[in-house]
């Protein structure tokens, strides 16, 4: 395949991939209910269920720039830190969660491993297609 | 006798659809050229009545009737480029099928949100009310009607290390993620 015939593949599969997650988040209202109803007193300024929402709503956003226009309007570099920042097996509470919580979301666990899956191909994207045009340059 | 009236429905389409555009000052020149033209319509209609006694009309009128169609296709279509231009893919597409009213709406609603990590606007709320099972306009006016006052701010002051503040209303699931500076990035019920 040639390069842009590679880039225009790994496009439509993020966009399959992003729809994907989508469905499976519509799957998992129960457990998700049973999340927040666990979470809801504790107060904390994280919970797992406003990680999950936040951070999959931060990579759902490159991804869908990237499905639309090819490319992200911030600075490649910026993006690039920003989805390192929000590594989600790297946050605390998420972490701390997997561990204790058994066999209780696999719906919330499928979610979170398919986000993090997606968040590191939209790493990959970036460097190869908008960091190494830049470098390039 | 020649019948013009599907010219005119197509001009009281045009206003129908774009007719909150052509009202902004901006669009004036547009608007005087679409009355211009709706006008020599009128005029051909009041000859084809005349005709009937006065055989020179007919000339007069067939060379009116050409002038009037074309420049109402070329107008239509400068009308459509200028509207179209004024939209990212993802508006035209967040405002296709709606009424002017709606969009205004809905554009003023999207200044109370960031586009965080999107594009723009538009797209995230495309996703935001897709993922929800909301329609986009009723997701707008959600999150806008969001209560605060009934709301646990949290960090209590200032904002997490990710630069965000969440409000949560646990009686019934409620919430509220937005940026510093009062922007919603997300909104939605956890039910």
């Amino acid at each position: 395949m040639k390069q842009n015939e590679v880039e225009i593949f790994e496009r439509n599969r993020l966009s399959e991939l992003k729809t994907r997650l989508f469905a499976y988040e519509k799957a998992m209202k129960d457990e998700r209910r049973k999340l927040w109803e666990t979470e809801k007193e504790s107060e904390q300024e994280y919970t797992v269920w406003s990680q999950l929402e936040l951070i999959s709503t931060y990579i759902s956003g490159y991804v869908s720039q990237i499905v639309s226009y090819g490319y992200t309007r911030q600075e490649p570099r910026e993006a690039i830190a920003h989805l390192h920042q929000i590594s989600i097996f790297d946050i605390d509470c998420i972490v701390d969660w997997y561990r204790n919580s058994g066999d209780e979301y696999p719906k919330i666990k499928q979610f979170f491993e398919l986000l993090d899956y997606i968040r590191l191909l939209t790493l990959e994207y970036i460097e190869r297609y908008q960091l190494l045009e830049l470098t390039q340059k | 006798m020649p019948n013009h009236s599907e010219d005119r429905e197509a001009i009281r389409q045009i206003r129908e659809i774009y007719g909150a555009f052509l009202e902004k000052p901006e669009n004036a020149d547009l608007a005087n050229r679409l009355s211009a033209i709706a006008q020599k319509y009128r005029r051909i209609a009041e000859m084809e009545v005349n005709a009937e006694t006065n055989p020179f009309v007919g000339l007069d009128r067939e060379n009116l009737l050409m002038e009037a169609e074309t420049e109402f296709e070329e107008l239509s279509s400068q009308i459509k480029e200028a509207y179209d231009l004024n939209l990212s893919p993802s508006e035209r597409q967040l405002f296709e099928g709606r009424s002017q009213d709606e969009i205004d709406e809905m554009q003023e609603l999207m200044k109370q949100w960031s586009p965080a990590t999107y594009a723009d606007i538009a797209a995230s709320i495309l996703d935001h009310s897709f993922r929800k099972d909301y329609d986009p306009l009723e997701y707008l006016r959600n999150a806008s009607n969001f209560d605060k006052s009934r709301a646990m701010r949290i960090p209590r002051l200032g904002c997490s290390e990710v630069g965000t503040v969440r409000w949560e209303i646990r009686s019934t699931g409620e919430y509220l993620i937005e940026t510093p500076e009062g922007k919603t990035v997300t909104y939605g019920f956890n039910d």
